[in-house]
């Protein structure tokens, strides 16, 4: 028995040496580890790749390389560099304006394919100064990273569109989606700038959003809450909770979509004292009115972005599924009803001004 | 060796098939009413569990090598288990070869692959050596420690689940029966088959295991919607492991599931190395009773080996595919031919003692 014993401990060692993975090791302080990828056209060759780095210091490490190809440009940034440079803790992608109108899918397929890169990551377009927004550093707080910008943890809000990786391929091949990629631009202050969204169209950029038209797009894919909303009369208003009920129908025309949009509301700014029923009828025609003119901009543009083409899916073959954006959405016809229920006006009262009257 | 220690076997053996290669199977098969497809395939194998289990009961304390051979005679048991024997081998070599590309892509991409299918080969052997009531305490354990984890890997994604995705729902020509592709996929549902080797005193009773399976009817159409629901089924068809991929859509910020897919991948390889056990197990028993009657231990030493010289030589995935392919029809005569031999054995003792 005791012959058997050694050849098997020595059988049972040899497993903790493969285990190891020692083929795969490569020590933390031996790594970069970029947060930030940006994208654009190169000067000489098709992309000009930038990688930002946070260092230990709070300081942002810029690593650049101009190629053929993405990969390629990464290779010969790890040529270069004294360590490993690690994609896995990518958090976002920047991709400049012009290479976005171009079309974005071999970016999005790129960073699908790649095994060290999470999909969960997030897209953003840059407009303006591409290389002003990745060289950007903020001076007073150094622990600011620019991904928190886009973080739902962190420095979000809802009036920027928030799109990850594997949302903007499933949509890129989606028969019946596009969506609204977020634009920024070098900030002053902060590091960045918000400008509205990107309409994408089949990963094209086509049109832009503005920030307000973003905001209306939000409440409408019933993702986003707590934004602010502004009426013409000085009055100011923040949404607590949006709710979309659609109505499809399938008439001989093609497709017809009712949508009755609910808001819950609180009042923040009175600065006339209207009563709440005013607002209310100020804030429902408003929101109307920018509903409409988002929905027949998207129209012009082809691009389905709040994701109508789901709803009808349903109805639809898959023969008329695959020709909903040529065929069937540009034909639908769309109506938008808005309820408001003013929750609260926070710490104070309604019809303020008659209340004073009586006093 | 109790009843619910083989009940957790038999979860686990079809909780890895569905985990590798059924997914992107009924993806392929079918682009409308995935649902159709995946509940044929767990009608037909609750059909051929039950005929099997009914077939065994008649034969309390003897496997089914024994129960054929009672009837057919040495020669012809030989022929007709021969294709299974085949099955198992391949099948044994080809999953972990899945597995082992499926490591190289998710998580070990600087290791060589022969580094990685020595470990999956070292650990199976081991159990496979020690006789099967180790396998079955090593499959309690792992029941314990990975299905919540198999559990959390599968429906961490549920916050993006975007339900207008399940249409179109109705697919009344079901053109997916006309597909090659698709028999294959009954693959996944063989994890029954070593149900006949165990001997067992008091034989399963089939309503029993039925309830198991209506369970496990749940996780097949769970595994195929979750990656549809969130991707939809024109993006979903593009990837190469869409369960991977479907995990790793959630964003936690706590650092622990910052790498979701890991929690996908190691649980489904635990599971792996359990299946690779059993079914090198069964090999290595049904080559000792019919062909070469030897220590085990030689016999499952040297099925090891030829399956690291045998996967060695699957040097692609397209391969990989073409070999799963060809390999599901012995596996296909196994699933079919088995249960009906025990049950017409069965049959044919009846008539005699009659």
């Amino acid at each position: 028995m005791k012959r058997r014993i050694i050849p098997r401990l020595l059988l049972a060692f040899c497993l903790p040496c493969l285990l190891s993975g020692c083929w795969d090791i490569k020590d933390i302080n031996k790594r970069y580890l970029p947060v930030v990828m940006g994208i654009c056209d190169g000067k000489t060759e098709t992309y000009h790749v930038t990688l930002q780095v946070p260092t230990v210091t709070g300081t942002t490490q810029i690593l650049e390389q101009e190629a053929k190809s993405i990969s390629k440009a990464l290779d010969l940034i790890r040529t270069k560099s004294e360590k490993h440079v690690d994609l896995l803790h990518l958090r976002l992608i920047l991709i400049s304006e012009k290479m976005a109108e171009k079309g974005i899918d071999d970016i999005i397929d790129y960073a699908i394919r790649a095994d060290d890169i999470s999909i969960k990551g997030m897209v953003a377009i840059v407009t303006g100064d591409f290389q002003k927004a990745l060289h950007h550093q903020v001076g007073p707080t150094p622990e600011v990273s620019s991904y928190d910008y886009f973080s739902e943890e962190a420095g979000w809000t809802p009036n920027v569109s928030l799109v990850r990786l594997w949302e903007a391929y499933k949509v890129s091949r989606s028969y019946t989606q596009d969506t609204a990629i977020p634009l920024v631009e070098a900030g002053t202050d902060t590091l960045y700038e918000f400008r509205g969204s990107a309409i994408m169209r089949n990963s094209k950029m086509v049109g832009t959003l503005t920030p307000d038209e973003t905001l209306i797009n939000n409440i409408f894919s019933e993702k986003y809450t707590g934004g602010t909303i502004e009426t013409a009369e000085d009055a100011s208003i923040l949404i607590k909770k949006a709710t979309v009920r659609h109505r499809i129908k399938w008439g001989d025309s093609g497709p017809q979509l009712n949508s009755k949009l609910h808001l819950d509301i609180e009042v923040s700014e009175n600065k006339q004292g209207l009563s709440n029923q005013e607002i209310t009828e100020e804030i429902k025609t408003s929101i109307e009115k920018r509903g409409a003119n988002i929905i027949d901009k998207l129209h012009t543009l082809k691009a389905d972005v709040l994701g109508i083409g789901q709803l009808f899916k349903p109805k639809m073959t898959v023969a008329q599924l695959k020709e909903w954006k040529e065929r069937w959405y540009p034909k639908l016809q769309s109506k938008i009803e808005v309820e408001i229920n003013i929750r609260n006006n926070i710490y104070l009262k309604d019809k303020l001004r008659e209340n004073n009257l009586r006093m | 060796m109790t009843k619910p220690m083989v009940v957790m076997l038999f979860i686990q053996l079809h909780l890895t098939a569905m985990l590798s290669i059924f997914t992107v199977r009924i993806l392929e098969v079918t682009s409308l009413a995935h649902w159709e497809a995946i509940l044929l395939d767990c009608v037909l194998e609750m059909l051929l569990v039950w005929v099997y289990l009914k077939g065994l009961s008649r034969f309390p304390g003897k496997n089914m090598i024994e129960i054929i051979s009672e009837t057919t005679g040495t020669w012809l048991v030989r022929l007709i288990l021969l294709p299974f024997a085949v099955f198992l081998f391949f099948h044994l070599t080809l999953l972990n070869r899945y597995q082992i590309f499926k490591i190289n892509v998710v998580l070990l991409q600087d290791t060589p692959l022969w580094a990685i299918t020595l470990i999956y080969m070292a650990l199976p052997l081991y159990a496979a050596c020690k006789g099967f009531s180790v396998i079955l305490r090593i499959s309690a354990a792992l029941f314990i420690f990975y299905i919540p984890f198999v559990l959390f890997s599968l429906f961490i994604s549920a916050h993006n689940f975007d339900f207008h995705n399940i249409f179109p729902i109705w697919d009344p020509k079901m053109t997916f029966l006309a597909q090659p592709t698709y028999y294959s996929s009954l693959i996944s549902f063989s994890g029954f088959l070593f149900l006949g080797m165990l001997s067992l005193d008091k034989p399963f009773k089939p309503s029993r295991l039925m309830l198991v399976m209506i369970i496990l009817a749940f996780f097949y159409l769970s595994t195929v919607y979750v990656p549809l629901l969130i991707f939809s089924e024109e993006v979903a068809i593009t990837f190469q492991y869409p369960n991977v991929l479907a995990s790793d859509t959630i964003d936690l910020e706590w650092v622990v599931f910052d790498w979701l897919p890991t929690f996908s991948v190691v649980s489904s390889t635990g599971l792996g190395i359990l299946e690779a056990a059993t079914t090198l197990w069964t090999a290595t028993t049904l080559i000792k009773k019919l062909f070469l009657p030897i220590n085990e231990v030689w016999i499952a030493s040297g099925l090891t080996l030829a399956m690291f010289l045998l996967s060695m030589l699957v040097r692609n995935s397209s391969d990989l595919n073409h070999f799963l392919l060809m390999n599901s029809i012995p596996g296909i005569y196994s699933m079919l031919v088995l249960p009906l031999a025990v049950a017409l054995s069965g049959l044919w003792k009846r008539r005699a003692s009659a």
